[in-house]
């Protein structure tokens, strides 16, 4: 299956470019805007497709490697963008949001790693689905959150008015925490039933901890702090910054190498 | 004025108390852990057991608990509830997360505790703060009884108890490895300290079973830190012929168990400690074809690999195991005597509060281990930790729910 990603995710790509034009384009209408959506939508379900398949020639859920998490990330954060923009309009968080998705097919598609059939015993558990999924969809809307943010950075140099950008960017960050929270804890129980302890200070685990803890410091000062707008805004981006670095950056770092999460492949 | 701005252009340590004050109680606990670290290091001093660690709590809930009624409207227990001190508590926690984030932990000794930060004053202390902050904010909370209030003490609350509980419950906690040899009915373990420790339960071991992916072929280039695989999922034991590199393999044999006699490889099905192996053959250049066998390192003979020019080598991966399990005989103190089980990966075994896991085998034997290593663990403080999980995660869920019920559309 995976010799057929390139043309998929190819055209997956053009379809969400023409989906960007046509939102970007100068000649407004509900016509022109149903069709963004539709190009958008068919590129997203193109990703479905292809997962699906992987999943049945795989013979096991394709959330192993990190070009397959990346696929998923890719699917995850064109569902979002595509909801945010239904219900909201904002064409920023299109462009960026589906850019985003594209730049994460891109990488798949220059690093598509070995995608190999195996699948360590360990991961055999009813939980791995669901942990794995509820990760990638919290670190989808919070990476739609961190998109959100960007436009309010790039407005608040500019000494415009940032609260609408910001108020969005924490309408997503609130279901990406309780996303987050449930990952985390959905790991716990699963690590209790396979190696004996529900936290064991792995790096991953601590990241994942570390990630959790910024973003509870963003929404206590948002909270109680929401005239700081230049510190909510660091924190919006160090948080997925960390998030990032939980995700993929372990294995660079020296505490790394004892970590027993470090993607296969 | 609402208490959360009303501290704004005060001098420090007047009433009421800030964000300031709470920074520096944060860097107050952790010079002070330091220094207790320097003196006595936590990690030497047995962890508090039962019933100690339940006293800490009894005491922790009780004052917190009396205070926050007595002296409700002392500034300082009203800063304790606040905002102010939790920010620095957070800060203070995660400061050291990101310490354990960074720093390999059990590998070399370091100052300080370093390198098991878990286990010394400074993280104690942290700890402690975050749990009074966060104590003193639940029971402001706690009552009246309405929605926000229940999403808050939930969230609140469990946050409380898994810390609570997991980290004074670690005292009480034991965790074992059972060696045990088919047949034989062992009762002890070996914990992390190297010491045998005896059970309250005991395993005889029936069988043990393994099975195996069908082992990759892979080339190794020199200078190239990564393997190189066939572009296609190619399963040797099925394909004739799959593409690696640039080179184009033709599968004649392919033995998934074998033995070596005179530089070859016979088939040898059910006999045990031999290993897979495959006789390959590759065009390595127009006019040359280079063929041999390639088999992985097992019990009876050491890796056989194929060099195809002198840069670069086939080999043939150790295989992974696809699923491994014990059938065993269960014994307990409790009265459970000869009940027969099947351990698993990812599926323990449960009796009198412990958890018996399916841990290793002899990797070299693999199908043909005679022994399976078993984890033990014994955790009372579980269930408490487990409720705890699942009230932070309903309350955080709440909490969400209610913060974009309350938004206005963008």
């Amino acid at each position: 299956m995976w010799q057929f990603f390139n043309y998929i995710s190819l055209t997956a790509i053009i379809l969400w470019i023409v989906s960007i034009v046509i939102v970007l384009s100068p000649w407004q209408s509900i016509s022109l805007r149903r069709l963004g959506l539709a190009f958008s939508l068919t590129g997203t379900v193109l990703l479905v497709a292809f997962i699906s398949a992987l999943w049945i020639e795989l013979e096991r859920p394709p959330m192993r490697t990190m070009a397959e998490t990346r696929l998923w990330y890719s699917l995850f954060m064109s569902i979002v963008t595509w909801f945010i923009y239904l219900k909201t309009n904002n064409k920023p968080m299109f462009v960026l949001g589906f850019t985003m998705s594209v730049v994460f097919l891109v990488v798949d598609m220059i690093h598509p790693e070995y995608q190999s059939k195996s699948l360590m015993p360990a991961l055999q558990s009813a939980w791995f689905i669901p942990h794995v999924v509820v990760y990638m969809i919290s670190y989808a809307i919070l990476g739609a959150a961190s998109v959100s943010t960007l436009k309010a950075f790039y407005l608040y140099r500019k000494n415009q008015d940032v609260e609408s950008d910001i108020a969005l960017s924490m309408q997503l960050v609130y279901p990406g925490f309780a996303f987050l929270t449930s990952g985390m804890l959905m790991g716990a129980f699963w690590a209790k039933i396979a190696w004996g302890n529900y936290w064991a200070w792995d790096p991953k685990e601590t990241w994942a901890l570390l990630t959790w803890f910024f973003y509870l410091i963003l929404i206590h000062i948002h909270k109680f702090l929401p005239h700081k707008k230049r510190l909510i805004l660091w924190l919006l981006a160090l948080s997925f910054i960390v998030l990032i670095i939980t995700w993929m950056g372990i294995k660079y770092l020296p505490s790394g190498v004892q970590s027993i999460h470090i993607y296969g492949g | 004025m609402n208490y959360e701005n009303s501290t704004k252009g005060k001098a420090m340590w007047s009433f009421p108390w800030g964000y300031g004050e709470g920074l520096v109680f944060a860097f107050g606990f952790l010079v002070i852990g330091l220094l207790m670290e320097l003196v006595n290091p936590l990690h030497h001093i047995v962890p508090p057991q039962f019933p100690f660690n339940l006293i800490y709590i009894a005491l922790l809930v009780c004052a917190t608990v009396i205070m926050s009624i007595l002296w409700g409207k002392n500034p300082v227990v009203v800063w304790l509830s606040s905002i102010k001190s939790s920010v620095s508590a957070i800060i203070l926690f995660s400061f050291l997360v990101f310490l354990l984030a960074l720093i390999p932990q059990k590998q070399v000794e370091l100052p300080v505790g370093l390198h098991v930060i878990t286990r010394t004053w400074y993280f104690a202390l942290s700890a402690l703060y975050l749990t009074i902050t966060l104590g003193f904010a639940i029971v402001k909370r706690v009552y009246p009884i309405n929605l926000n209030n229940i999403a808050f003490t939930l969230n609140h609350l469990g946050l409380w108890i898994c810390i609570v509980a997991g980290l004074l419950g670690y005292g009480d906690k034991q965790e074992v490895t059972m060696q045990v040899n088919k047949n034989q009915l062992v009762w002890f373990g070996v914990n992390e300290k190297g010491k045998s420790v005896e059970l309250p339960i005991a395993i005889k071991l029936e069988k043990f079973i393994a099975e195996y992916y069908t082992p990759k072929p892979a080339l190794m280039v020199r200078g190239e830190d990564m393997l190189i695989y066939p572009e296609q999922h190619s399963d040797i034991s099925i394909d004739s012929t799959f593409c690696i590199g640039k080179f184009e393999v033709k599968v004649l044999r392919y033995y998934p168990r074998a033995y070596i006699s005179d530089s070859s490889f016979v088939n040898a099905p059910g006999v045990p400690y031999t290993g897979p192996a495959a006789l390959v053959e590759i065009n390595v250049s127009k006019n040359e074809a280079l063929k041999g066998w390639v088999a992985p390192e097992c019990s009876s003979f050491a890796e056989r690999y194929l060099t195809l020019n002198p840069d670069t080598i086939l080999r043939l991966l150790p295989a992974e195991p696809r699923y491994y399990a014990s059938d065993i005989l269960f014994y307990s103190k409790s009265g459970r005597a000869e009940e027969k089980h099947k351990i698993e990966v990812n599926s323990p075994l449960r009796s009198d509060g412990w958890f018996v896991y399916q841990y290793g085998y002899d990797n070299r034997a693999g199908v043909d281990s005679d022994y399976s290593i078993f984890l033990a663990v014994f955790d009372p403080w579980l269930n408490l930790v487990y409720m705890g999980m699942l009230m932070m995660l309903a309350g955080t869920v709440l909490m969400s729910l209610k913060y974009l019920r309350k938004q206005p559309k963008i």
